[in-house]
């Protein structure tokens, strides 16, 4: 995080849990040592274009970039290789020559030539030079910091820090922090229910790893579990292929928001027994003393603990960063 | 093994939709049910359907080559794990349609499922569904049985989801409290009033299996004045390493899917002759198989169509051929039935809509879908 993006593309890309993850540990170049062996033995020998296609369309340039399918393989015989966890004569990135498919490789008409273990990280160099790259990242960020209709400005922002550092990171974050206090208008982006969940915990005094009041260290990480499970937001539970949303459309449903009230609910109980927070107080800290929030959660009628839990931690204001 | 896939075997999400809107006429409501089913990672129509009459199939595909698949009219065969689809296809309940997608050739999932669920031309063009603006169209407010609601039913004005919760729920007194406090809201107002008016409270209810909650979603379907449109979601199609054949990854997601529309039949009882069930993906795959026991991502896949209302035990294909001339690109099955006039026949029948209606409001511009003839006559 502190680096350039062209090293955390290329760490990411070799990395055994990411050839893993997209099965190209597994590709193999149908002309290569390997390929022959096994057709020998009468076995199919080909790539998988999985981690080639991502790594254009995800982590880099996007489908916008109108790269071909010519593309797409030729960035997956530069892959063939790598992840060989279990290869005697793979290098440190754990890349072997003998399922590489031998050659120079064209990709988005740039030729290839370097010798086979240099190839993907010449190719990651000019990936994250490649200025939709840095559009692509910028709007990234400023849609999860800022709005999910970003404005123009603060995607250029981003992106010309991005070009002019040649991809330097904490350049990158920097003008993220910038363009945030610049264009976020207060409370423009809703909270997905995961960090809402965080920000209720930071309030109520929770600390890392996140903790209830009063339950064994079992207990709660298993209840942390299920909330996220049933706001809707288990990590583990992600949407495979494409992942979660960072769009406040497809939180904003009734019953979405009926269970962040449910759970407010439930929360308040545990939060009166442990007599340690004070939403009033809090609402003052948060909304500024004599707010209308603040205000608005001092006048909370009874069941006057509840209602001022939910009124904080489900008001409007709070559901937004 | 099978991409991005940490849990085992699918998730299976349902959604339960369209209780009639009191606001509009009655004469627009009909008995008529329809079950969406959304086979998300882009499904493998030639492992699912493979076109066993096709000499080539054999010299592509080796491990991921389904042996003894179940003949179906000659040409084409099911894979053994779709037993109970199988079965229904030659009682003339079930139909197929093959080298079917709609016209996206960019191989991206996020781009195909964008495109699958808004019925747009271009990804990100829409924001609505195609099934959530035929709803519309036909005057049906929706309910479904999710976390929460897929692109596909976006699109009504009073849209609702609805899952099994561990939650309690919160007092009368509560609810009207934070109605006031989101009421000047532009995106939280209005949210509230649906949880307040809903009846039924699923604290707790069964929420285990995707069988589970076909079955539940069935019994609400079933009621007279339930839920006309259900959606049941699976992922773990995107089968690039490891997919198997008849046995393995690939045939057991469909043995689940074979399952689970068994037991939803079960449940509809005598309003199964009135339903339809049809599936839908973002693209198929690659004809060959690739270098690790997959597929990968490619183009005309099939699409399932169950129930009465399907004029059942047809194959309905105008087959392209599986040589290398005849590929799309030279690698994945060639698409000569757009994927829209098949759903468009679905919705005119289920809905009781007109061309018209969907080039307006389903497929936005699609002018006179093709009649493939898949329906039953109503």
């Amino acid at each position: 995080m502190t680096g350039k993006f062209e090293d955390l593309l290329y760490d990411a890309v070799w990395h055994p849990a990411m050839q893993e993850f997209l099965q190209n540990s597994q590709s193999i170049g149908p002309n290569s040592k390997s390929a022959k062996w096994r057709r020998e033995e009468g076995k199919i020998a080909a790539i998988n274009e999985n981690l080639a296609r991502e790594l254009l369309e995800l982590f880099t340039l996007t489908p916008s970039a109108g790269y071909s399918q010519e593309d797409v393989n030729n960035v997956a015989y530069i892959l063939t290789g790598y992840g060989r966890i279990d290869d005697d004569d793979a290098d440190d990135k754990y890349f072997s020559i003998k399922p590489n498919e031998p050659g120079n490789h064209k990709v988005l008409g740039k030729v290839y030539k370097q010798s086979a273990s240099k190839k993907l990280r010449a190719l990651c160099i000019d990936l994250a030079k490649d200025p939709r790259t840095a559009l692509h990242i910028a709007t990234k960020l400023s849609r999860h910091f800022i709005a999910d209709e970003p404005p123009t400005e603060a995607i250029e922002l981003i992106s010309d820090a991005y070009i002019k550092s040649d991809g330097d990171l904490i350049k990158v974050h920097q003008a993220t922090v910038e363009a945030v206090n610049k264009y976020s208008k207060e409370s423009s982006k809703f909270l997905q229910p995961e960090i809402w969940f965080f920000q209720i915990h930071r309030a109520v005094g929770g600390y890392l790893p996140l903790r209830f009041e009063g339950k064994n260290p079992e207990q709660q990480s298993n209840q942390i579990n299920s909330t996220l499970y049933e706001l809707g937001h288990l990590n583990s539970r992600t949407p495979q292929p494409n992942g979660w949303s960072d769009l406040a459309v497809d939180w904003l449903t009734p019953e979405m928001m009926d269970r962040r009230i449910r759970y407010v609910g439930q929360l308040a109980i545990q939060l009166e027994r442990g007599k340690k927070f004070d939403p009033i107080l809090y609402a003052e800290v948060l909304f500024g003393k004599g707010s209308t929030e603040a205000l608005f959660v001092a006048k909370s009628p009874s069941p006057k603990y509840k209602t001022a839990c939910i009124r904080l931690f489900c008001n409007p204001k709070f559901m937004r960063a | 093994m099978e991409r991005r896939n940490f849990l085992k075997g699918t998730l299976g999400t349902l959604y339960m939709m369209a209780t009639p809107n009191m606001a509009l006429p009655d004469t627009k409501i009909t008995e008529k049910r329809l079950l969406i089913v959304l086979l998300r990672g882009g499904m493998d129509g030639l492992a699912s359907i493979p076109p066993i009459g096709d000499k080539n199939l054999s010299k592509i595909r080796k491990d991921v080559l389904v042996n003894g698949a179940a003949d179906l009219d000659g040409f084409f065969g099911i894979n053994p794990s779709l037993k109970f689809l199988g079965s229904e296809y030659h009682q003339g309940r079930a139909a197929f349609v093959h080298a079917t997608s709609f016209p996206y050739t960019g191989r991206s999932h996020f781009d195909g499922q964008n495109i699958m669920e808004t019925g747009g031309e271009q990804a990100y063009a829409l924001t609505s569904g195609w099934v959530g603006r035929a709803m519309n169209a036909a005057g049906y407010s929706s309910l479904s049985v999710s976390l929460p609601i897929p692109i596909i039913l976006r699109g009504n004005e009073l849209n609702s989801n609805y899952f099994p919760t561990n939650f309690r729920k919160v007092n009368p007194a509560v609810y009207n409290d934070v109605q006031q406090m989101w009421k000047e809201d532009p995106q939280l107002s209005g949210l509230i009033e649906p949880m307040m008016a809903r009846e039924i409270d699923l604290f707790g209810a069964g929420r285990g299996s995707t069988r589970e909650l076909v079955s539940f979603a069935a019994k609400e379907m079933h009621k007279p004045n339930g839920p006309r449109v259900g959606l049941l979601e699976f992922e773990g199609f995107d089968t690039h390493a490891l997919q198997g054949n008849e046995q393995g990854h690939h045939a057991e997601i469909l043995a689940e899917l074979d399952g689970v529309l068994e037991a939803f039949k079960r449940q509809m009882g005598d309003l199964y002759e009135n339903t339809v069930v049809v599936t839908v993906t973002e693209f198929g795959r690659t004809a060959s198989e690739n270098g690790t026991q997959g597929t990968d991502h490619g183009y005309g896949s099939a699409i399932f169509l169950a129930g009465g209302l399907v004029k059942g035990k047809q194959v309905v294909s105008d087959w392209p051929g599986l040589s290398t001339k005849n590929l799309y690109e030279g690698r994945d099955l060639l698409m000569t039935i757009d994927a829209r006039d098949v759903y468009a026949e679905v919705i005119k029948t289920v809905f009781d809509l007109n061309d018209e209606d969907i080039s307006r409001d389903v497929f936005i511009g699609y002018n006179s879908p093709r009649t493939l003839g898949i329906m039953r006559s109503t």
